[in-house]
């Protein structure tokens, strides 16, 4: 179940697959980068990072985009800088990031889920909550989670 | 490359490409940069040394740390990481997405990591003058 306002931006997002939902939110924004972090490690994480150079090339062919020029590179080093390798996205745009991040999560959920769509990334949502909360607490050390109605 | 590696001391970098290259690897006043088509020297020179440094096989890391070390000592000079990252690649002989670099990127990356390559390896500095007449001459 999803627990927090920025999950419901989040969970829309991908489903919509657009950055619209989370806009410039920093909040929806740290979520959406935890569940990135989440997909991909899941998927790559141990692998040799040059399996993902294919993988990209094979997503932008699928999306009809070019597969050899900077959309490939940024797409590369976005997926790599959840992979230890941070300083790779230095010069990328945060919107392009966001926008990044949310087609390689639709698309791994795609490629990856025996189940439906919509309840992998209900769980990919609710993994990166706890995640957050767990290592990245907000600093003013309320909880994420939203007050529940009277 | 090891210690006893013998260069025929006679080839020295001829064209001006070559003698820049040769000043910015050893860090020595390099005047203006050449341009034209003799820049494929740089490209040369810098597949040559890619290909000293590193094996087809190297773990992408290891590529990586090279380029992030050559970025931050040589801050001045804006190193594409990315790109430079895919020119390796691309020298080692894997299909890595290398279109769009525009020229003058690739000069960039060609130039600095040349510098950067020929110093992990050490280098002398004849040997450097090897590598950079073999460019010219290619």
């Amino acid at each position: 179940m999803i627990t927090t306002r920025a999950g419901e931006l989040v969970l829309t997002s991908l489903r919509e697959e657009t950055r619209a939902a989370i806009g410039d939110l920093p909040v929806p924004a740290r979520l959406l980068r935890e569940v990135f972090a989440v997909a991909v490690r899941r998927c790559f994480a141990g692998r040799d990072p040059r399996e993902i150079t294919g993988y990209v090339r094979d997503l932008l062919l699928r999306r009809g985009a070019r597969p050899d020029g900077a959309e490939a590179r940024e797409s590369e080093a976005v997926i790599r800088s959840v992979l230890g390798e941070p300083e790779l996205v230095a010069g990328i745009p945060d919107q392009h990031r966001t926008a990044i991040m949310i087609v390689v999560i639709t698309d791994l959920a795609r490629t990856e889920a025996t189940g439906s769509d919509a309840a992998l990334f209900e769980a990919l949502v609710e993994h990166a909550e706890l995640r957050v909360a767990r290592f990245d607490p907000p600093p003013n050390g309320r909880p994420w989670t939203r007050k529940r109605p009277r | 490359m090891t210690a006893t590696h013998r260069v025929d001391a006679a080839r020295r970098p001829a064209t001006p490409t070559g003698r820049h290259l040769r000043a910015i690897a050893l860090n020595d006043r390099a005047g203006d940069l050449p341009g034209g088509p003799a820049l494929a020297v740089f490209a040369r020179a810098f597949t040559a040394a890619v290909r000293l440094r590193f094996r087809p096989d190297t773990p992408l890391i290891a590529v990586a740390g090279s380029v992030a070390a050559a970025a931050r000592r040589h801050a001045a000079l804006a190193l594409p990481v990315r790109e430079a990252e895919m020119l390796i690649r691309e020298a080692l002989g894997e299909a890595a997405p290398t279109a769009g670099i525009s020229a003058t990127q690739a000069m960039v990356v060609h130039m600095v990591m040349f510098a950067a390559l020929v110093d992990e390896l050490a280098l002398t500095d004849d040997e450097i003058d090897e590598l950079i007449a073999d460019a010219e001459v290619s």
